[in-house]
């Protein structure tokens, strides 16, 4: 019989990791901790390299057999491409500055989540095949070899990074440690590493429209269902434009706003503002998608589908673009749209038909964020707005990362919010504005498969919702993009489950007095506003 | 609790070695170059895992020391444990620590052990630590449930609309938002 071990001995167990240096750690890649790869067939329809079913669980992941020649012309090509790329590689001092600022990195404990590092895992292969030093120094000076296996160590941390750039804002350099994810996963796609949750989505969005692959017909019935909704609860009927050549604005959201909930509530909040002032606007079917999650896998793809944007802008003959409240889409807009397909010199630059404001800062671009639009109408009294029905609601505003940190919007959606809602409270300052926390979820992996991944990763910013609803017992996060109103819920169901996610506009459209509206008595989400109810439902 | 007030003194004396040494058990399950991180850094938004490892050990010592109840460990204990279910742990890594707590409080109290009454009051602190485990494993496999349950809400979330146009939903009474306000 085996001998039972005294408590002495099972005390004494080692339970402390090795300590090893990052490139001799072991990559424990398993159920629950990566995301999905690209089916094929979608792979196929997008042209993309190397569609073959595969797992990150097997061996053998399928690679090209010449894998390393592709990777290595992958680096040089973009080398020579981008500048960016070529100084990032060369100037990181490896301060440390960056190290602890990255959510997953904080949430996890797993130093090559680190942006240093994360950026290493590259950077280690370019100092080894690019550089001389690096060709003589080797491990010494930070470089190794190519092999399968730092191939499998890309894939499972350029999908572990969120691309929200908070650690860009600490850099003293500047290094845009999200471009070097998205310079990762643009090489990776070259050998057919990629995820399902991203390639579907642009698969779907370059044939169809929009992210799910909502056809015409089937987006037109969800809207009118919308139409029924807002109707039951305002008493007014309003009309949603769709392909009308001449509109003055194109109106352009993602597409999680009109088929997952709590999204829906807040495309309902934009449709009642436009019925409500009267904009001369349309939608798009062509269109349909204010998300770009070509972003997430390459230039290439990121391009072809900010495109349609335009060019259906072009067709319609519209004067300017409005955008929902959308994350990512801003920094396709903001940084990357003028030298993809632009300049954008056949629309004009957007003016407020309702005040007369001319949108100076969207010049270029010719696309105006809707909180933008929405606070220069509360700011001109354009609005009769009844933040009181709003007051059961303590408020907090998670400022999402790409509209902060690329486009520079910090204050219209506090503007907004604080006249649609009496309770305000902001969370901490280092958790906010241009170092606010991600979701966890960004860059295409909200997916279910990564669930445990994404609560890790939003641990600090549900942390700071922790903080505020002890303290001001805040039960709302509002937020202005539309992975994080599906993330956020979920974070907060696991972190704080008192806190409800809301969008600005669905808050925005609870407080709108319409004209020839009823007396409301529920909010869009048809709960009844306390204090307001019918008699029957007190 | 009812370990004898003898060695409660004895504890009490040795509380901030007790907490330093179970915490630094938690610090050092990560992989060491997080360790600096964790143990350092006190801001609990900067970095809310060393936060919550620092303040909730020193509240479950407290606790071990003023013999509370072992339900008043519930609050701690989720805390750190709903953190280390979504972290990179076997099941049996992210409870270790709890049961690593015995060799602890030895450790601590090295000189004392040779002690009847010390001796008989860590038995019966032996068999609460167990019950804390036991505790922690509820703890834990009850979040491991709601992320499985979070994964089925947020499908559903996500195919609402598309369920609702095929008309597969059956709607409650007037009112009644039946089945959406469940998801």
């Amino acid at each position: 019989m085996a001998k039972t071990p005294s408590p002495q001995e099972l005390w004494n167990i080692d339970h402390k990791p090795p300590k090893k240096w990052w490139m001799d750690l072991p990559l424990n890649i398993r159920p629950g901790n990566f995301s999905y790869p690209a089916k094929p067939q979608i792979l196929k329809e997008l042209d993309m390299p190397n569609p073959r079913p595969w797992s990150p669980l097997d061996e053998d992941w399928k690679l090209p057999p010449n894998w390393k020649e592709i990777v290595l012309e992958g680096i040089r090509e973009r080398l020579d491409k981008f500048r960016t790329f070529k100084v990032f590689m060369d100037i990181c001092v490896r301060c440390g500055a960056c190290a602890d600022k990255c959510h997953f990195f904080i949430g996890s404990g797993d130093p090559r989540n680190m942006p240093v590092l994360r950026a290493e895992l590259l950077r280690s292969i370019y100092r080894g095949e690019f550089t001389k030093a690096g060709k003589l120094l080797g491990r010494f000076g930070g470089a190794r070899e190519l092999t399968v296996d730092v191939i499998k160590e890309w894939f499972h941390y350029f999908y572990q990074c969120t691309e929200c750039r908070r650690c860009s804002v600490f850099c003293p350099y500047g290094i845009d440690t999200a471009e070097i994810t998205m310079l990762g996963r643009e090489i990776l796609n070259l050998l057919g590493l990629n995820i399902n949750w991203i390639m579907e989505p642009v698969r779907n969005c370059f044939k169809i429209g929009n992210h799910l692959g909502i056809q015409p017909h089937s987006l037109k019935d969800m809207v009118d269902f919308f139409i029924d909704d807002i109707e039951e609860v305002t008493g007014v009927r309003i009309e949603v434009p769709f392909m009308k050549k001449g509109a003055e604005v194109l109106f352009v959201t993602p597409s999680g706003d009109y088929f997952a909930d709590p999204g829906t509530y807040t495309f309902m909040g934009y449709l009642m503002l436009f019925h409500e002032i009267g904009l001369d606007y349309t939608m798009s079917y062509y269109a349909a998608e204010g998300g770009n999650f070509g972003l997430f896998s390459s230039n290439e793809n990121m391009k072809r589908l900010n495109a349609k944007i335009y060019a259906e802008a072009k067709r319609l003959g519209v004067k300017w673009i409005l955008g929902g409240e959308c994350g990512h889409m801003w920094r396709v807009i903001n940084q990357f749209m003028d030298t993809m397909n632009g300049p954008a010199d056949f629309l004009e630059v957007p003016k407020s038909p309702i005040t007369g404001t001319v949108f100076e800062n969207a010049r270029s671009t010719k696309m105006v964020h809707i909180t933008e639009f929405t606070s220069d109408l509360i700011k001109h009294g354009k609005l009769n707005l009844d933040p009181s029905r709003n007051d059961h609601l303590k408020v907090t505003f998670h400022d999402s990362c790409n509209p902060v940190r690329a486009m520079g919007l910090l204050e219209e959606p506090r503007y907004v919010i604080k006249n649609v809602c009496n309770n305000f409270y902001e969370m901490p300052e280092d958790t906010i504005r241009e170092k606010t926390f991600c979701c966890g979820s960004g860059s295409g992996l909200n997916n279910d498969e990564f669930m445990e991944m994404r609560m890790r990763g939003g641990l600090p910013r549900a942390n700071a919702v922790q903080y505020v609803h002890d303290k001001h017992d805040v039960n709302t996060l509002a937020c202005i993009c539309a992975i994080d109103r599906a993330a956020l819920t979920t974070l907060m169901n696991y972190w704080v489950p008192d806190v409800t996610v809301y969008g600005v506009h669905e808050l925005v459209a609870n407080a709108l007095v319409m004209k020839g509206e009823k007396k409301r008595t529920t909010d869009l989400r048809q709960m009844p506003i306390p204090g307001m109810e019918d008699a029957e439902d007190v | 609790m009812g370990e004898s007030q003898g060695l409660s003194a004895l504890l009490q004396k040795k509380r901030a070695d007790i907490i330093t040494r179970w915490a630094g058990i938690l610090v050092d399950s990560y992989p060491s170059g997080a360790h600096e991180f964790l143990s350092n850094k006190k801001n609990r938004f900067a970095n809310p895992v060393g936060y919550t490892i620092a303040k909730e050990i020193a509240a479950m010592v407290d606790g071990l020391i003023n013999r509370q109840d072992i339900d008043s460990f519930s609050s701690s204990l989720d805390k750190i444990m709903r953190i280390r279910t979504v972290q990179d742990f076997k099941p049996s890594e992210a409870l270790a620590f709890v049961y690593q707590l015995k060799g602890v409080i030895r450790e601590c109290l090295d000189e004392s052990l040779s002690d009847a009454e010390v001796r008989a009051g860590l038995e019966e602190l032996d068999a609460f630590t167990d019950a804390l485990g036991l505790l922690a494993f509820d703890i834990y496999v009850g979040c491991k449930e709601q992320l499985y349950q979070l994964r089925v809400d947020e499908v559903k979330r996500n195919t609402y609309m598309l369920v609702k146009r095929a008309k597969m939903l059956v709607e409650g009474p007037e009112g009644d938002q039946g089945s959406r306000n469940l998801v």
